[in-house]
């Protein structure tokens, strides 16, 4: 079977699965290995423990379960609805504030959960009810949501990003770093969306005096704040130490989760029952995690033995395009897939297939990689069928219908395409940071 | 008769999936102090260790694959529901015969993988390439437990499909305790 005629058949399986609603690490895995028998016999079975050694043994992807314990430790403990009060203490004279601190919060707590189902369920949980009650406009509350939950791929420590590193043979670090500007720029962007739309609607976010800046006690003010400094400082010890070269991506994953051990034990927010929730929860989404990447790499490793990176390569070659127009239709394939799959597939059936051709036109493999998780933080939130979509309406209020869900994420998917464009015309804004601090390639 | 039996082997293999889950969960913590240990070791004590490298990763591997069951059985697993929530009960039933059909495929073509690594690594007394060099066969004996756990949690949640579409009756309620 030649390639092209192998790529289709292994495509059309996987619709067909992803449409039964198969697992997904199974399906991939069992899809690959099923016509990899039928086409080149029971040899291919040894891509099995390959794929095994080389994901398990991978002290990059062991950053996955330290970054989603420190997510689930902080989550749980109660530190993030103190980040929330405390920037609602800082900011709360202003219109508009809650969503305000719903982006800037909830970016943070996604980059902590690194995941984008999780960072919108974790935020919607705590910020949707007060903007609701204070009678915000259920668009704005919602947009907002979504815009700060899902940021949280974009903003390190990120999964996704660990992922591409990881596939791609690239620095985390520099990874990390190279989305610092990007993320930066997205949230003052969604920051001045807010505000400016709240002076010209101020009735989509009435300013309560009596409840938006509740009068509070000294010493209440001063737990507020030492919980929501100390949370925000723990971020900063996280990717310092990674930037500065103290300890690797990995490592600052574990520091982060014996500080947040340490922050909810000095904060009073510690308990056995949290602690081993956490661990519970955190062990559930490592195993679905890890599950999909083996799966997906024992796809993606059989699809490249048969040779379908040459197969890409000759048909971009082929096509006879400008460099730039190649990096687009790669930006248009991925946010195709960005309606049906979810962010970790695509990143890892992508980013072995195309970052090679990217370097091979010459540019650099992070700029590739950041425009690759921007793009999928578009895909997964655009109407119809963006998956993000349906973590939103799940913890919509009742009554709010699929149409009100998709004109209140417009703005933000807006104002996201605005960056990635941005990036991508400007790559200096990727790779400015990394180069510095890290010198370049 | 036939009914209880069926639902007995549904309760075990419930039970021993979730004991193994959250046996394995626990492991969490210490792996999470075996990484922060080392980044101790090696700038306080400054004597970074030669075992904390190979030990995470192994922990890692046994928290990650023993999960895997316990997630079926939370039904924690992504898939893509675009279709999948829209059909009849019935059909979802015949959806989840295929494709846990094809998962079942796949993790047996694993346990029998990951048994000849075994043999191998015992018969050649194959290690980690590293200074502390641990022995691997461990590893290759998790693997065949996690993917044989994996291929029991669904093949009992077949069963219940399959006794659903005969009888459009269900087997065992499904509990839908938070835990």
């Amino acid at each position: 079977m030649g390639i092209e005629l192998l790529t289709a058949v292994l495509l059309g399986c996987i619709l067909i699965f992803f449409a039964l609603g198969a697992q997904v690490g199974l399906a991939l895995g069992g899809i690959a290995m099923l016509i990899g028998y039928m086409t080149w016999g029971d040899g291919i079975f040894n891509v099995i423990p390959t794929t095994l050694e080389s994901t398990f043994f991978s002290f990059i992807l062991l950053a996955i379960p330290l970054y989603i314990y420190m997510g689930q430790l902080l989550t749980k403990s109660g530190i993030g609805d103190a980040m929330f009060n405390f920037s609602q203490m800082l900011i709360g004279k202003v219109r508009g504030s809650l969503a305000i601190s719903v982006i800037g919060v909830c970016s943070m707590i996604g980059a902590m959960v690194g995941i984008i189902g999780a960072g919108i369920m974790t935020s919607g949980s705590i910020a949707l009810r007060p903007m609701l009650e204070r009678g915000y406009n259920k668009r704005l509350a919602l947009g907002v949501i979504m815009a700060g939950g899902g940021l949280g791929i974009l903003i390190p420590p990120s999964i996704p990003m660990i992922m591409f590193a990881a596939s791609t043979q690239n620095s985390v670090g520099r990874m990390f770093l190279g989305a610092m500007v990007p993320a930066l720029l997205t949230v003052a962007l969604m920051v001045i969306y807010v505000v400016v739309s709240c002076k010209l609607n101020p009735e989509r976010a009435p300013l309560d005096k009596d409840t938006d800046v509740p009068v509070l006690e000294g010493k209440e003010k001063f737990r507020i704040a030492r919980d929501g400094l100390f949370s925000m400082l723990l971020i900063v010890v996280v990717l310092g130490s990674i930037i500065t070269g103290i300890a690797t991506p990995t490592e600052s994953g574990a520091i982060g989760v014996v500080g947040a051990i340490f922050l909810a034990i000095v904060f009073k927010r510690f308990k056995v029952d949290m602690f081993l929730q956490s661990g519970f929860q955190t062990g559930m989404l490592v195993s679905v995690a890890m599950w999909i990447i083996f799966g997906a790499s024992v796809f993606s490793n059989f699809h490249l033995l048969m040779g379908v990176q040459s197969m890409v390569a000759g048909f971009t070659n082929s096509l006879d395009l400008p460099p730039i127009m190649i990096i687009i239709m790669f930006q248009l394939i991925m946010l195709l897939l960005g309606f049906i799959i979810d962010e970790f597939i695509i990143v890892l059936m992508c980013a072995p297939l195309f970052t090679p051709i990217a370097v091979s036109l010459g540019y650099d493999p992070i700029w590739f990689g950041v425009l690759m998780i921007i793009n999928i933080l578009i895909a997964v939130q655009t109407p119809p069928y963006g998956f993000a979509l349906f973590y939103l309406k799940g913890i919509a209020p009742p009554g709010i219908g699929m149409s009100e869900i998709y004109k209140s994420v417009t703005p933000f998917i807006l104002l996201n395409l605005t960056v990635l464009i941005l990036c991508m015309v400007f790559p200096e804004i990727v790779l400015w940071l990394p180069n510095k601090v890290m010198g370049g390639m | 008769m036939v009914i209880s039996i069926f639902r007995g082997i549904c309760v075990g293999i419930d039970a021993v999936v979730k004991a193994c889950g959250k046996l394995a969960a626990l492991l969490m913590p210490v792996l999470a102090f075996i990484v922060a240990f080392e980044v101790f070791s090696r700038y306080i004590l400054n004597s970074p260790t030669i075992w904390a490298f190979d030990l995470s990763l192994f922990l890692f591997g046994y928290i990650a694959a023993l999960g895997g069951a316990y997630a079926q059985q939370k039904k924690a697993h992504i898939n893509v529901d675009i279709l999948y929530l829209r059909v009849s009960h019935k059909t979802r039933s015949v959806f989840n015969l295929v494709s846990y059909s094809l998962g079942i495929f796949f993790l047996v073509l694993i346990v029998m993988m990951c048994a000849g690594k075994y043999e191998e690594a015992v018969e050649f007394d194959y290690r980690r390439q590293s200074e502390w060099a641990p022995p691997m066969y461990h590893f290759w004996v998790m693997m065949c437990v996690a993917a044989s756990l994996f291929i029991a949690q669904l093949s009992r949640d077949l069963l219940v499909e399959l006794y659903f579409l005969f009888t459009s009756k269900t087997l065992i309620e499904e509990r839908t305790d938070g835990d």
